[in-house]
């Protein structure tokens, strides 16, 4: 029986424009899923996909709100079906702050911009990998590109 | 009807381009998929019949990708992996369209001769002029879903 899994939210990518300058907010965890990963990170693993060991991941479009708290959307989430999504959405509106002074440096910096938030549903002990991302291509999730 | 017309053509080329060539197209290493071929695909009319409806009448675009197993008739059975942008319909008119495809007899016998054989079959939309995802993205976000130790079949 896998008891134990990683909850890893991995890297932050900014919105479209991503340049060297970008912000790159520090996330106050409340409470802190990377000091105590499993009794916390148990809750929001999907149940029926914890029980069948699925792994997935989902990406999430977030905006900061006055307050700090996040405004998200799922961009991404595979596979489907087993509420990778909506478990991202859940950890997010519940737990995540951005603390004052990233919120004043991100609103100034990129008003209105969502950014995308990756967060990969894994189980330990396992071997499975997930294709690793850069952050274009997590912010790739987010944005829509012109075609003619 | 100049539109529509208009989304036929990309509609066709989209998925031309894209199934049976997945792997060869991604940066990273062959993810193991089983390499298809077929003697029926979906048409560019099939493309337009189940094109979802909101996205076409904003010109968005959007792509899916499918785990599927071919059934005694050689035709597919095929359940959402993924799809981008999320919640837009896409995977579901994906699915529809997969009716249309059928596996030359080799490929299946092909298929069914090794049981570890997975098959994952990505669906492109996309209306010009619009917009669309980032497909090469996509595509690397979806290298190996359908793998079975991945993805359990309900």
């Amino acid at each position: 029986m896998r008891t134990a899994f990683v909850l890893a939210i991995v890297i932050l990518a900014m919105g479209s424009a991503t340049a060297q300058q970008a912000p790159r907010p520090i996330w106050q965890f409340e409470p802190n899923l990377q000091r105590s990963p499993v009794p916390e990170g148990m809750r929001f693993y999907p149940k029926e996909a914890l029980r069948r060991e699925v792994i997935g991941r989902a990406i999430l479009c977030c905006t900061p709100r006055d307050d700090g708290s996040l405004a998200c959307r799922v961009g991404y989430e595979a596979p489907v079906g087993w509420g990778f999504g909506a478990s991202a959405l859940r950890v997010f509106s519940s737990l995540m702050r951005m603390p004052p002074d990233k919120l004043a440096e991100y609103k100034a910096t990129w008003p209105g911009r969502e950014f995308a938030v990756p967060m990969n549903f894994r189980l330990e002990p396992d071997e499975r990998e997930l294709p690793p991302l850069t952050k274009e291509e997590q912010a790739a999730m987010c944005e829509a590109r012109a075609v003619s | 009807m100049r539109r529509r017309r208009r989304l036929l053509l990309i509609a066709a080329f989209a998925f031309a381009a894209p199934a049976p060539a997945y792997g060869e197209r991604d940066d990273g290493p062959t993810d193991g998929r089983f390499e298809a071929d077929y003697d029926r695909r979906p048409t560019g009319e099939d493309f337009a019949r189940h094109y979802p409806a909101g996205p076409l009448d904003e010109s968005r675009g959007g792509s899916a990708v499918l785990c599927c197993t071919p059934r005694a008739d050689r035709t597919l059975d095929c359940r959402v992996g993924a799809e981008a942008p999320n919640g837009d319909g896409f995977g579901a008119a994906a699915v529809a369209i997969s009716r249309s495809f059928r596996l030359t007899r080799r490929s299946y016998e092909g298929f069914m001769a090794d049981p570890s054989n997975w098959m994952q079959v990505p669906i492109h939309f996309r209306v010009e002029p619009g917009t669309t995802i980032d497909i090469d993205a996509f595509r690397r976000l979806t290298q190996g879903l359908c793998r079975p130790a991945a993805t359990p079949v309900s």
